[in-house]
């Protein structure tokens, strides 16, 4: 880190910072901003270019030599980092927004993928949409309930724009009782299952209903409305699917924020009043002091983690890091094969299955068509050669469903420890792993989800189920759960005045995506900030921080 | 900085004989340049056997089980290449509508032909490595 030479320090001043300007950063910000108070939002990334509102369709870029720059980035970013990567991360970044994040936030893992992106708005630049609410089962346990998270979840989603079902079997389990969007559309091929579904749901285990997804289907603002264009893997043009980097551009301008990007936070440390953090300007080493009255880390759940336990002074003693265990399999409709591929269509998850484990727990998967995923990404996943593999990928992609599923965390086993380094600023150690009948679940949930899907008229591909790598959907968090070692409100234990805001402080996770819930608890930790801000402090907007250039 | 010019005409080459195993006829210079680039600055070319080179067919048989050879992650950048040229999006995608039988009986053929060519494949992958 830092490896050239350092220039003149900066010191800042602010009532509140908040680290990350991800989901959770943003929708913790929002109640301090409208509030008026001194907020000030850094990032260790920077903004990043949004494809053109223009851009065509997937199809007819494909194939297309004026497409190149949309498919493989200008630089061909996308070739670059072909080998190994999802297809959702695949795509069109400037080099190194992925390959620092490890580096500069101290992290190494085994047995356990940690991604990251260094770039405004985070992971939201690149994520499924999936926007489900935990119900009132779920959050058993934790140490607040439904009722309390409920004004935030309906705040998030009128701000955010959600679209999905009211009134299918699915609607209660992603929630009820919020405003959304009419839902996508969906492919020809959901529409046949739907249809199938309809006719012999008595019969079959599994629940069915679209997905719910942070993606608008009416215009909102600069947002457009989705147009099916089936580029989502490749970032959306329109700004239809939500992404947080949005909304700092627009929090920036409010006179009370000010935005600190390419700062990478090192540590944050208690003051004598207040908290100090302590940064460093990735562009060219030099440091970055800021004294704060409050700090709200919502960096993702390992780089807070990091922070906390090294502000704690917790170094060697492990803690537990939930993440849901996912599998995919692929499932073929043989009636669809010869069938021309849809030239419009959403992207991402379509649809959303539930099996259940036991009385109280599901597995939850997302079904996805193969017409906006790379022949290349369906080739390599397959035992044949390439030439073969390209070749069959074409002949069933119009039949083809992708299922992404997913446990609940009680079946992970991940542990993440602080270790001491030599320069003191600590790092930390991620050890992925599942419990020992993670795998056996996983197996029996295939039999009986091929089971159900049988009676639809689907196959399960052979050799199609496969497990992820822990951490590889970046579905984790937990690390610094409310009750234990954070307040029901964030507020660290022994730390009074640094927060946690993003999913360290989930105290477990379901098999759902998680990150309407983190947005929504992040929305709720601002609104507590705003309600217990001290009196004295509270100064005019947009005069409130000082700025001092050593 | 710019590899060798002789490692770099290598790499065209090479660019060549992997997108016409994949089944592009013509390989267009720009997608060659953007193999090389993929591929990095400083990276060698892979060697090849000389039968690859006139019958670029016949890497099928070299094509690695393993995902994570020199040579797979090179195909891997050749696939994604497909998608920018109009011969590579007729062979990767099905936008227009075809005889069922027919897709059938090609599956059927291509499977049939990937199952004969496993063992084959295992057998290479143990003589020749990239």
């Amino acid at each position: 880190m830092g490896g050239g030479a350092r220039v003149a320090g900066v010191n800042l001043t602010a009532a509140v910072v908040i680290v990350g300007t991800g989901p959770a950063g943003t929708s913790a910000a929002w109640p301090l901003v409208r509030a008026g108070l001194d907020v000030l939002l850094v990032d260790a990334g920077g903004p990043i270019d949004s494809p053109p509102p223009d851009r065509p369709t997937l199809a007819d870029v494909r194939g297309d030599r004026a497409g190149w720059s949309y498919l493989l980035g200008s630089q061909m970013e996308a070739l670059c980092a072909s080998s190994g990567s999802s297809p959702k991360i695949r795509t069109s970044f400037p080099p190194g927004a992925l390959d620092g994040y490890l580096q500069a936030n101290r992290i190494s893992a085994e047995g356990f993928t940690a991604v990251g992106l260094m770039a405004r708005g985070g992971l939201s630049n690149v994520w499924g949409a999936g926007a489900s609410a935990f119900d009132a089962l779920e959050l058993s346990g934790w140490p607040i309930t439904l009722d309390d998270l409920m004004p935030s979840y309906q705040d998030v989603c009128r701000r955010i724009g959600i679209s999905g079902s009211q009134t299918d079997d699915l609607s209660a389990t992603h929630g009820r009782g919020l405003d959304l969007d009419p839902e996508l559309a969906l492919g020809p091929l959901m529409e046949a299952l739907m249809e199938r579904y309809g006719r012999r749901r008595s019969s079959l285990r599994i629940r069915v209903g679209r997905a719910r997804q942070a993606v608008l289907t009416r215009a909102r603002g600069a947002r457009g409305a989705c147009t099916l264009d089936n580029f989502c893997m490749w970032r959306c043009a329109k700004g239809s699917i939500y992404n947080s980097a949005d909304e700092v551009a627009v929090l920036s301008q409010a006179p009370n924020v000010r935005l600190l990007e390419h700062t990478v936070v090192e540590a944050v440390e208690a003051g004598a009043s207040g908290w100090r953090v302590r940064a460093q300007d990735r562009r060219h080493g030099g440091s970055v002091e800021i004294a704060a009255g409050r700090v709200v880390l919502a960096a993702g759940v390992l780089p807070s983690t990091r922070l906390v336990l090294a502000a704690l002074d917790r170094y060697d003693a492990p803690v537990r890091l939930h993440s849901t265990p996912t599998f995919t399999s692929v499932f073929l409709d043989p009636s669809y094969l010869g069938r021309a591929l849809p030239v419009r269509g959403f992207g991402l998850g379509q649809l959303t299955v539930t099996m259940p484990l036991d009385p109280d727990h599901s597995a939850l998967g997302t079904l996805f068509l193969c017409d906006s995923v790379s022949a290349a990404d369906l080739a390599v996943a397959m035992p044949f050669s390439r030439r073969g593999a390209i070749r069959i990928a074409r002949d069933l992609a119009s039949g083809l469903l992708v299922g992404l599923f997913y446990l609940p965390s009680s079946y992970s086993n991940n542990t993440t420890t602080l270790i001491r380094t030599r320069d003191g600023a600590g790092a930390l150690h991620v050890s992925g792993g599942l419990q020992p009948d993670a795998l056996a679940v996983m197996r029996s949930t295939m039999r009986s989800l091929s089971s159900d899907f049988r009676k639809l008229g689907f196959a399960r591909l052979p050799g199609s189920f496969k497990v992820h790598a822990a951490g590889s959907e970046s579905h984790y968090g937990g690390t610094l759960p409310m009750g234990v070692a954070t307040s029901t409100t964030g507020e660290v234990v022994g730390a009074p005045g640094l927060f946690v805001a993003d999913g360290s402080v989930l105290p477990s996770l379901p098999a759902k995506h998680h990150t309407f819930t983190v947005m929504a608890n992040a929305d709720r930790i601002g609104r507590h900030l705003v309600a217990t801000e001290p009196a004295p402090p509270r100064t005019a907007i947009g005069r409130t921080a000082r700025d001092e250039v050593d | 900085m710019a590899a060798p010019l002789t490692d770099r005409r290598l790499l065209l080459n090479e660019a060549v004989v992997l997108l016409r195993y994949l089944g592009v006829t013509r390989p267009a210079l720009v997608q060659m340049r953007a193999y090389a680039r993929a591929v990095g600055p400083s990276a060698t070319p892979l060697r090849l056997p000389a039968f690859v080179h006139r019958w670029p067919a016949a890497l099928r048989l070299l094509d690695p089980l393993q995902r994570s050879s020199p040579l797979a992650a090179r195909l891997d950048i050749a696939c994604l290449l497909l998608d920018v040229s109009l011969e590579g999006r007729r062979l990767a995608y099905a936008y227009e509508p075809r005889n069922r039988i027919r897709v059938w009986f090609a599956l059927a053929g291509t499977v049939a032909l990937e199952g004969v060519m496993l063992g084959a494949r295992w057998v290479a992958g143990r003589v020749w490595r990239a």
